[in-house]
């Protein structure tokens, strides 16, 4: 934090020197900030102008480029309550997809990192090691084969063919197994000894004291789910199971863009992973440096 | 196996349970369709028409290596990579060390760099195929702002993958900071301490702990931001098409192009596999050699 021109040991600086490097490193995070937050405040201040405002105050630059000079909600409105408009369904299937695969999935991936945290069995750590194996595929190498896979089930444009494949999910079962690892064995064993089965330990023991790792997994999940682009382009087709993120990429490749519609859709589409970010902001971070660091 | 008791013959039984869903949907949706992919490749397999597939052998991996346009594709995503891994790398090393102290507020600047992690991808490539728009676009409306000429940006050969390369940064830098931070705060306060004592300045404390320490966190990120590089997909898809002129044309919007554009789902299976042995012994190298390092 200090320079050290004489060779000492730098350990005292005045309290004068150490306020005026924290005001400059607020300067410079505060500068900083701008770069990932500026365009979030442009693109939300542009779904509330009326539609021939939105690129008016682009230049010259000034308070008006970013604050809607005469605001409206009409943008939103006409988006969602508009005669036969399909974004309410558009969202509604993001968050069926969504919840079905938090919840199908945490249940199979749970029980499977259960297994393979405590239950002793022949194979175990083998088909463990299978389980890890399909994290270096990457999914868009499979894309293709899941395509005829799906297209041999008859399964094409359809809502489980967004949910189903992704549902076993090697990176929640590595991360749930990792925290089943460390909750202390003497309440399962006790049950054990009462005659209590497997599963219900699981549910009434292991489920109640493990929610933190669940939950992160969940958000994980949720977002995995609610981003997910190619797969559903590739499988979906029709308006019906349309996800928002396919309908708002359809909106930029038109001829001619609406984009009154365009920025409401785009901010609805960043609005909910964002409020769940914000409710669970903790979990993620548990989530993230159990994946990233004890691997 | 003869030797089981009855009470760990029952636990394998629960084990094996535990994870036949998990493992049903791994076999259906990951390893079928892996097999599925090295067979498809060695036809002649029309997307829509799957009657009409003739055996071909290894033609498809013949023809791989002399395609003219995907040896463009393959360069032109090395090109990108290495213009992203480095720029997120130091980027989120910088930041991650700017708010690795618990400053009062500090909170606010962590969330505000990981922002446009929490957006989904289509989200952030809408967003800033608005925001480089050459003419109506805010990049060049802040770049002519501060009196330097207008760019070109996306319309250029020569300037549509790096500028690419920093919207990704932007997008991810939030994620390999929080990685960097976890890090960061796992190194123990004594070590400095006890550098101190011993006379390292801060540039001799910040290269012999701080950065051997930071080591294991930066291997996560070096290889986890190589293999996101060579997976760039939705961007393309979404703002550039692979224009100006074949310049932004990358691996897997190949693959997809030749798939569900061109109809040649063997061809584009073939390249399938090819990318992800490529992506695989990549992954290994990098491994071998950032381990290795000496500290």
């Amino acid at each position: 934090m200090t320079t050290n021109e004489q060779g000492q040991v730098p350990f005292r600086i005045s309290e004068f020197q150490k306020q005026m490097l924290t005001i400059g490193l607020y300067l410079l995070m505060s500068f900083l900030l701008i770069f990932p937050v500026l365009p979030f405040i442009w693109m939300f201040g542009s779904a509330f102008r009326p539609v021939t405002e939105i690129f008016q105050y682009v230049y010259p630059l000034s308070w008006k480029t970013f604050i809607p000079v005469n605001f409206t909600a009409e943008n939103f409105t006409q988006l969602l309550f508009a005669e036969g408009s399909m974004w309410p369904r558009y969202i509604f299937n993001s968050i069926f997809v969504a919840v079905t695969t938090v919840v199908a999935g945490g249940l199979v991936n749970a029980l499977a990192a259960y297994a393979f945290a405590r239950l002793r069995f022949p194979g175990r750590d083998l088909l463990f090691l299978l389980v890890l194996l399909t994290i270096i595929v990457p999914f868009e190498a499979i894309a293709l084969p899941l395509y005829q896979v799906s297209r041999i089930l008859n399964w094409l444009d359809t809502y489980q063919v967004m949910i189903v494949p992704v549902l076993a999910n090697a990176f929640s079962i590595f991360l749930l197994r990792q925290f089943f690892l460390g909750i202390p064995s003497e309440l399962e064993d006790a049950a054990l000894v009462d005659g209590a089965s497997r599963l219900r330990i699981f549910f009434q023991i292991v489920v109640p004291l493990s929610w933190p790792a669940i939950i992160s997994t969940s958000l994980i999940t949720f977002q995995a789910s609610w981003d997910a682009f190619f797969w559903p382009l590739i499988a979906t087709n029709s308006p019906e199971v349309r996800v928002i993120q396919i309908a708002v990429s359809n909106l930029v490749g038109q001829d001619a863009t609406y984009w009154d519609d365009l920025f409401a859709a785009v901010a609805i589409a960043a609005l909910v992973p964002m409020i769940l970010f914000f409710i669970f902001q903790r979990y993620y971070t548990v989530g993230i440096t159990t994946t990233g660091l004890k691997g | 196996m003869m030797g089981l008791s009855r009470a760990r013959w029952r636990e394998a039984i629960a084990g094996y349970t535990f994870i036949l869903p998990a493992f049903i949907l791994l076999v259906a949706f990951a390893f079928i369709p892996l097999i599925l992919a090295g067979w498809t490749s060695l036809y002649n397999y029309p997307l829509v028409n799957p009657a009409r597939r003739e055996f071909i052998g290894v033609d498809n991996y013949i023809r791989a290596f002399q395609d003219e346009t995907l040896r463009i594709t393959f360069v032109n995503t090395i090109y990108y990579a290495l213009w992203q891994i480095p720029m997120q790398t130091i980027l989120a090393l910088i930041l991650a060390l700017l708010v690795q102290k618990p400053l009062k507020g500090i909170g606010i600047f962590r969330t505000g760099y990981y922002l446009p992690v929490v957006i989904s991808m289509v989200v952030a490539s809408v967003l800033w195929r608005i925001m480089l728009d050459s003419q109506n676009g805010l990049i060049n409306s802040v770049i002519a702002t501060i009196g330097l000429p207008r760019q070109p940006l996306l319309n250029s050969t020569f300037q549509a993958l790096p500028v690419l390369a920093m919207m990704l940064s932007w997008k991810w830098v939030g994620f390999s900071m929080l990685i960097f931070l976890a890090g960061l705060q796992s190194i123990s306060y004594d070590l400095y301490e006890a550098a101190h004592i011993d006379g390292a300045n801060s540039w001799q404390r910040f290269w012999s702990i701080t950065l051997p320490l930071l080591k294991r966190p930066a291997l996560f990120v070096i290889v986890t931001n190589t293999i996101n590089a060579f997976k760039l997909f939705t961007p393309i898809y979404v703002i550039t098409q692979g224009a100006p002129q074949n310049s932004t044309l990358v691996m897997v919007f190949y693959i997809f192009r030749e798939a569900f554009r061109f109809n040649r789902l063997g061809y584009g299976s073939a390249i399938a596999i090819l990318f992800t042995l490529f992506l695989i012994l990549l992954a290994a190298v990098q491994l071998r050699v950032l381990r290795s390092e000496p500290a």
